[in-house]
């Protein structure tokens, strides 16, 4: 009996269709994963990372501007207003020394490493920054007084064969407020010219008291100051002193230079 | 190294194929046996998308446990998958009615002998017919006894039934199977 044909007893067998089935079972077909979904799971992937990534950016960038704004703006008062290098003559700063932090009113600060300019306002996102630093030239000066102060360096230049001529550089300076002063260096003007310091005058604004210093003059000269003011010396010096305080009060103020901290400051 | 297995005829290669899990030998050895089987699974399973899902399991479980086969020459291969598909059948049958195939039947009777030439006389086709019209627990055990050719103790031990049992199923099945035959004129 097991010698006859299937095909007498179920002739609708269907022999290739179920080995087809079992074929199946027994070697299944690994799960492929169609490749749009691939596409798109990996799109997606991209997108988070790419998200992920901005985010750290930004939080970095926030960060580091906060830093740089908190320290621009300590040292507000020190930069604003600062004059334009180009333009005077300072002796002792190179380009190096005049690394800067911006403030509100600086449109620029100069990174001497890249000597890239980087916007004050930091409203739109820098690609590059420049490192943040407090100036420590001895060029500025602050007035750490509560009045307003005019400080005026009166120089001579003797040039040779040539008449003495007189040079006034002033410069105002608010309360808190840091500025460089102006005057003229020997080493911007020829070799035949010598210039020296006649006078400095520190002029209260609000009063018109005025503080003289010249080359006989106590306890400080103007030598000493000037000499102070270029940092070619660390001092600590007691300039004059008011008699009125800004108020034209009866109280007297003395002025001290000092740049013994690094910045030098009028008090 | 490929090799052409369309034409082999050696078993023993073959069965070495298949334990290689080799698609080529596993189709052949299906094709020469396929029919055989499916014959055996509707002699025990009058329901052919039934018969058909029981020699699927039973060539699934033959070509995976094939890796613990032994080839012993001519026709070891065959009477092999006849057990796993015996088996498989019997497994459908006590999960499809959720009780034993046979229960105790301690009625004595008397084997008078039986003419089993009668079935010589009908074509393939009546004698599937016959058996499938038979109530399932005769149908196993003239099965087993007539097809498979095991003795009663055998059918008992694999029913879980007594040696008697057996007897008195595969008469009442003769019984049954003459008076059909006889009805059927």
């Amino acid at each position: 009996m097991e010698e006859t044909k299937l095909r007498e007893v179920l002739p609708d067998f269907d022999n290739k269709q179920e080995w087809k089935k079992l074929s199946e079972r027994l070697h299944p077909k690994p799960r492929r994963i169609s490749l749009t979904g691939t596409k798109v799971a990996a799109s997606i992937l991209l997108i988070i990372a790419a998200g992920f990534i901005a985010v750290i950016t930004l939080n970095r960038t926030r960060s580091h501007t906060n830093t740089v704004a908190s320290q621009s703006e300590s040292s507000h008062n020190w930069t604003k207003d600062m004059p334009d290098y180009s333009k005077d003559i300072t002796p002792g700063a190179t380009q190096e020394q005049i690394s800067k932090v911006s403030s509100g009113n600086e449109t620029a600060s100069v990174n001497p490493q890249k000597n890239v300019k980087e916007p004050a306002n930091n409203q739109t996102l820098p690609t590059e920054y420049a490192e943040a630093t407090i100036s420590k030239t001895k060029e500025s000066i602050c007035n750490g007084t509560a009045c307003p102060l005019e400080i005026c360096i009166i120089q001579k230049i003797v040039c040779a064969n040539g008449v003495p001529s007189e040079v006034a550089t002033c410069r105002t300076l608010e309360p808190d407020q840091a500025k460089q002063l102006h005057y003229k260096s020997p080493s911007g003007l020829g070799k035949d010219c010598k210039v020296t310091i006649d006078e400095i005058r520190i002029r209260r604004v609000n009063t018109g008291e005025t503080i003289v210093l010249n080359a006989d003059s106590q306890p400080s000269t103007a030598e000493e100051l000037f000499n102070c003011i270029t940092g070619q010396e660390e001092c600590n010096l007691l300039a004059g002193i008011f008699n009125n305080d800004c108020d034209n009060q009866r109280k007297p103020h003395s002025i001290k230079v000092d740049n013994s901290y690094g910045d030098l400051i009028v008090r | 190294m490929n090799i052409d297995l369309s034409n082999t005829n050696d078993e023993a290669y073959l069965v070495k194929c298949c334990q290689n899990n080799e698609p080529v030998a596993q189709k052949i050895l299906y094709n020469k046996y396929v029919e055989d089987m499916m014959l055996l699974c509707l002699r025990y399973i009058s329901d052919v998308e039934d018969a058909k899902e029981v020699l699927m399991d039973s060539f699934y479980s033959f070509f995976k446990k094939i890796d613990t086969f032994t080839y012993r020459g001519a026709g070891s291969v065959k009477a092999w998958l006849k057990r796993i598909v015996v088996n498989q059948c019997l497994m459908h049958l006590r999960n499809k009615s959720n009780k034993p195939l046979l229960t105790e039947d301690v009625t004595k009777f008397e084997n008078k002998g039986s003419n089993d030439s009668i079935l010589d006389q009908l074509s393939v086709k009546d004698i599937m017919k016959l058996l499938q019209e038979l109530p399932e627990g005769y149908r196993v055990v003239f099965n087993l006894y007539v097809f498979e050719g095991m003795n009663h103790r055998e059918i008992g031990n694999l029913l879980e039934v007594s040696e008697s049992t057996s007897k008195s199923q595969l008469h009442r099945a003769r019984k049954m199977l003459q008076e059909k035959i006889l009805l059927t004129g």
